[in-house]
């Protein structure tokens, strides 16, 4: 080990090895054993010097702890954290701690005045030590490999640059666990702000394509085909149906292999409307479908008439695990409707997104993105901002739903964005530029 | 590091402070929505004299705070528990009464139940002043007069104070106080209510019939009564039956008094076909006032019932009462003879110039949200102001129960609004009462994480002390749950009561002990 330290991105203390200054001497740290998420660790510190020098070492070590706690109850801004190097200019490795407190040696009372001291510090830290962030190069329509900020559109379709989300290669991810992302989402459309922010990661060891998650209205098994050069990918399908009881509107049909590449994970559909439908009674469910069997049912949905688009409750295709001794069968993703007054009744629908769930984050917006802000959401801090780049300043403006953001080593990763405005309308040529970073996460050091 | 809160007493009259010379530590603490501050524990340390004193410290005001001296929690005293070394001494208002009733039936030589009775209430004054009014209603049969009014004062004399227990200890131990403190809520329990407005009614026995709309003479039918508040009526009831087939079509009309018998017309109810009324029985008919109609407080009126016309072979009989036993004096039916142009009250053949009550019930309505208000304000003892709101729910504010105002508004609350939601209520730190209307789920505000930690919607983190009850949470640890689209799925929750236990930081969210 060549260095470790201890405090926080703001200023750091060395307590063993390169750069140690008195009184600290060294530090023996042998990680605490646990499978669990969350460890209960300690680090005993040598402690060598003057008697003055040893208080003022304990001084700064009770500052650690007391920025801690304060950072626990938002009181202070940064995590404290202990950073291992392991070898001279080698990448320096963090864990946050919690919960600290130093414990003495018996006779630490009389080694104090005769210049050496020996302590323990008690902490609870994550089962894993995490880099410095690490750009990440980015792919889609608007670029290879692109660092320094790639092109979003709100939508994906055949049209060039169209395209809601970017792929990470495997090759990109050096680590040996998930890895937490770090993504600054600038919003780059002067026409209208941006109020929720939908994000999902899927990850593959060799699908590389994300056509299967886009579900598109010419594709759509039910209803009239209709042009319009607004549509996503220039059509969308009009449905209609009388009937007041739960009515079957029609399908996507998902062959064995786009069924596989599923992997039996969760996801969201999100239904997106071409024009907005006017009922206040309308309720939408979706099902998974084995040719006239019902393989998998979700809750039915208010399809709520102020919203341009609508969100099921998540689905996992295939919704049951299989042995994956044979190409999984394949499925039908129909979508029911029931409309309790009599009449005709008809929506039009434009695209519908399987947002994946692997790891993912909802925004739920409190203001709005304006142009040129930036989303920048840190899966390492757990915490999230709008950076106004122009002013120089930032703010929480989202209530963020969702755990860490993490992408898996060795794998193709995948991250879809969705974003809305303040009329809930997915607005599909808004524009944005997204960067991305990950921290190399390792459990032993 | 868990937060440091600080107890603070007021004295009864809440006119200075009690500073005890104990260490307070609170221990646990708990929140409702249907009354805000409800239980906490306070830990005292001490020696054991400074620890008896706590014994005085009964229905003082408490409030906890936290180091911003932001108000955690708040409330009085109800029970101190010393425990001494083998012996623990309980001192509690539980079964304080200052003020006793004694309800009781009357039993009659022949055995037979003879009447239903209440003595006056007798109260301890010098008690109520320190304490407030605490009522008690004591039920008990087989009574006489005597014997009730000497039951009521033995009680009385035994409960006027606060009552002490002492009991060992299971085995010796450390010397320390509890303090066992309730919110201002609770004291709503304190004090019973009633309201013998709003329903009027007269059950007899007869005996007594009347035939009307079988001749000019016997054109209508009606009977008196004054409401002794302002009320709103809505629905009526007769006792009546058909004769023959009578084919018309029966209103009620309510009318302001003229000369003692019925004036005009003040309004009119729906149109009931004779077809409803039974031909071989009499039933109750329900006539309903389209909306409620305000009558005045301390005003005679009639109400009367029009057959829809005459008919010598098909016509109605109603019920009367020649016993007269409708409890207004000077109240009585009368019918009208479109002959001679007048009301005269109506025959008695069993006491022939007498005059016969109709068997009645009229119903009035009014919001909920007022009947809340009234029975709080009956409750009050200690709030500095009551805040109210209007339901949209029309019942009956009719109550004569001898339940207490708090079992009165509890049944209220959960009646909800005509939005469908419960009411709530809280009381500030400023003793304000306030009543408001559950949260609509679709706009769930509060939100928590998997360490259970609170955020308001704007990412405010709340500290474990000051949790969202009566409010509406979700989850946003996860992403699987996302409102307004699962709210068939996983509904937001409820956030209906939180026990915090400031030793651990632990909030456990809990449901109300009485939903």
């Amino acid at each position: 080990m060549n260095q470790i330290s201890v405090g926080d991105t703001s200023s750091w203390t060395v307590i063993h090895g390169a750069s140690v200054a008195a009184p600290f001497l060294r530090a023996a740290y042998a990680p605490a054993p646990c499978a669990c998420d969350i460890v209960e660790d300690q680090i005993d510190l040598f402690l060598d010097g003057t008697p003055s020098q040893l208080t003022t070492a304990l001084a700064l070590l009770e500052k650690t702890i007391s920025r801690s706690q304060l950072h626990d109850q938002g009181g202070y801004p940064y995590f404290q954290m202990l950073r291992f190097q392991l070898e001279g200019d080698g990448t320096y490795f963090y864990c946050p701690i919690t919960n600290p407190y130093l414990t003495f040696n018996p006779s630490g009372y009389e080694t104090h005045h005769t210049g050496s001291l020996q302590v323990t510090l008690h902490f609870t830290r994550p089962n894993c030590f995490d880099s410095d962030p690490i750009e990440l190069p980015l792919t889609n329509r608007n670029g290879d490999d692109v660092t320094g900020g790639i092109t979003l559109f709100n939508h994906s379709d055949a049209h060039a640059g169209h395209d809601s989300s970017v792929l990470i290669k495997p090759g990109d991810i050096d680590s040996a666990l998930p890895a937490p992302l770090r993504f600054e989402l600038e919003n780059t459309y002067d026409t209208d702000e941006v109020q929720d922010i939908f994000t999902g990661l899927y990850h593959h060891p060799i699908n590389d394509d994300h056509e299967v998650f886009f579900c598109q209205a010419p594709e759509f098994m039910g209803g009239s085909l209709l042009y319009s050069p607004d549509a996503i990918n220039e059509y969308y399908r009009r449905l209609t149906w009388a009937a007041t009881s739960w009515t079957d509107l029609g399908s996507w049909n998902y062959t064995n292999a786009a069924v596989q590449l599923f992997s039996g994970r969760a996801y969201r559909p999100i239904l997106h409307l071409y024009n907005p439908h006017v009922y206040t009674d309308l309720y939408l469910k979706i099902k998974l479908l084995k040719g006239s069997l019902v393989l998998w049912e979700v809750e039915a949905i208010y399809a709520d008439p102020s919203y341009q688009y609508l969100i099921f409750p998540p689905v996992r295709i295939p919704p049951v695990p299989l042995l994956t001794e044979n190409l999984p069968h394949h499925i039908d993703l129909a979508i029911f409707a029931q409309h309790q007054a009599s009449g005709t009744h008809q929506i039009d629908v434009d695209n519908l997104l399987l947002l994946p769930l692997d790891t993912s984050a909802t925004f739920l917006g409190f203001f709005t993105l304006i142009e040129d802000a930036v989303l920048v959401d840190d899966s390492f801090y757990e915490k999230h901002n709008i950076r106004y780049p122009t002013i120089g300043s930032e703010a929480v403006g989202h209530l963020r739903q969702g755990g860490p953001l993490l992408l898996y080593p060795g794998e193709y990763n995948r991250l879809f964005i969705v974003q809305t405005n303040t009329s809930h309308q997915v607005d599909i040529l808004r524009t944005s530029t997204l960067r991305a970073y990950y921290r190399k996460r390792v459990r032993l050091l | 590091m868990t937060p440091a809160l600080f107890v603070s007493f007021l004295r009864r009259d809440f006119s200075g402070p009690f500073l005890p010379s104990v260490h307070l530590t609170p221990q646990r603490l708990s929140w409702s929505a249907f009354g805000g501050p409800d239980q906490a524990v306070i830990h005292a340390d001490g020696q054991i004299e400074n620890l008896l004193d706590l014994t005085s410290s009964l229905r003082y005001a408490v409030t906890i705070h936290d180091v911003q001296n932001t108000p955690v929690w708040w409330g009085f005293v109800d029970e101190v528990i010393i425990f001494l070394e083998n012996v623990q001494v309980k001192v509690t208002l539980a079964n304080l009464f200052n003020r006793v009733t004694v309800q009781y039936s009357f039993i009659s030589p022949d055995n037979k139940l003879a009447d239903q009775l209440e003595t006056v209430p007798i109260i301890n004054p010098q008690s109520q002043s320190e304490f407030g009014i605490k009522e008690a209603i004591i039920h008990e049969t087989d009574l006489d007069e005597n014997f009730a009014s000497a039951f009521r004062d033995t009680f009385l004399s035994l409960h006027a104070w606060p009552f002490s227990e002492l009991s060992q200890r299971s085995k010796p131990g450390e010397v320390y106080a509890q303090l066992h403190c309730s919110g201002w809520f609770k004291t709503l329990s304190w004090r019973t209510y009633k309201n013998l407005e709003g329903f009027y009614a007269n059950y007899g026995p007869g005996p007594g019939v009347f035939a009307f709309g079988d001749a000019n003479t016997h054109r209508y039918v009606g009977q008196s009564f004054q409401p002794g508040a302002n009320v709103n009526l809505k629905y009526v009831y007769f006792r009546l039956r058909a004769e023959a087939s009578p084919s018309t079509s029966l209103t009620a009309r309510l009318h302001a008094q003229s000369s003692g018998y019925p004036g005009s017309v003040l309004a009119t109810s729906s149109a009931v076909p004779a077809s409803q009324v039974n031909g071989s029985k009499y039933s109750w008919i329900r006539f309903t006032l389209s909306t409620p109609i305000a009558l005045s407080a301390e005003t005679v009126y009639w109400i009367t019932l029009n057959p829809g016309g005459v008919n010598p072979s098909n016509y109605f009989y109603i019920k009367t009462d020649e016993n007269m036993s409708y409890s207004q004096l000077w109240r009585h039916g009368a019918y009208y003879n479109q002959t001679v142009g007048a009301w005269y009250p109506l025959p008695s053949e069993t006491a022939p110039g007498t005059k016969p009550d109709l068997i009645f019930r009229f119903v009035c309505l009014s919001d909920t949200g007022s009947q809340i208000a009234s029975i709080a304000s009956a409750g009050d003892q200690f709030f500095e102001k009551i805040l109210g709101l209007t339901t949209g729910i029309q019942t009956s504010p009719y109550r004569n129960n001898s339940y207490d105002c708090l079992k009165e508004l509890e049944a209220l609350m959960r009646v909800g609004t005509a939005n469908k939601r419960w009411v709530l209520a809280t009381v500030t730190p400023e003793r304000f009462l306030k009543f408001y209307e559950q949260p609509d789920p679709d706009e769930a505000d509060i939100y928590i994480d998997s360490k259970s930690r609170f955020f308001t919607k704007h990412q405010v983190q709340l500290p474990s002390y000051l949790p969202p009850v009566g409010r509406y949470a979700r989850l946003a640890a996860t992403t699987r749950v996302s409102l307004p689209w699962d709210r068939n799925r996983i509904p937001a929750c409820f956030i209906e009561r939180a026990e915090y236990f400031p030793d651990t930081d632990k909030l456990i969210v809990a449901k109300h002990s009485s939903s």
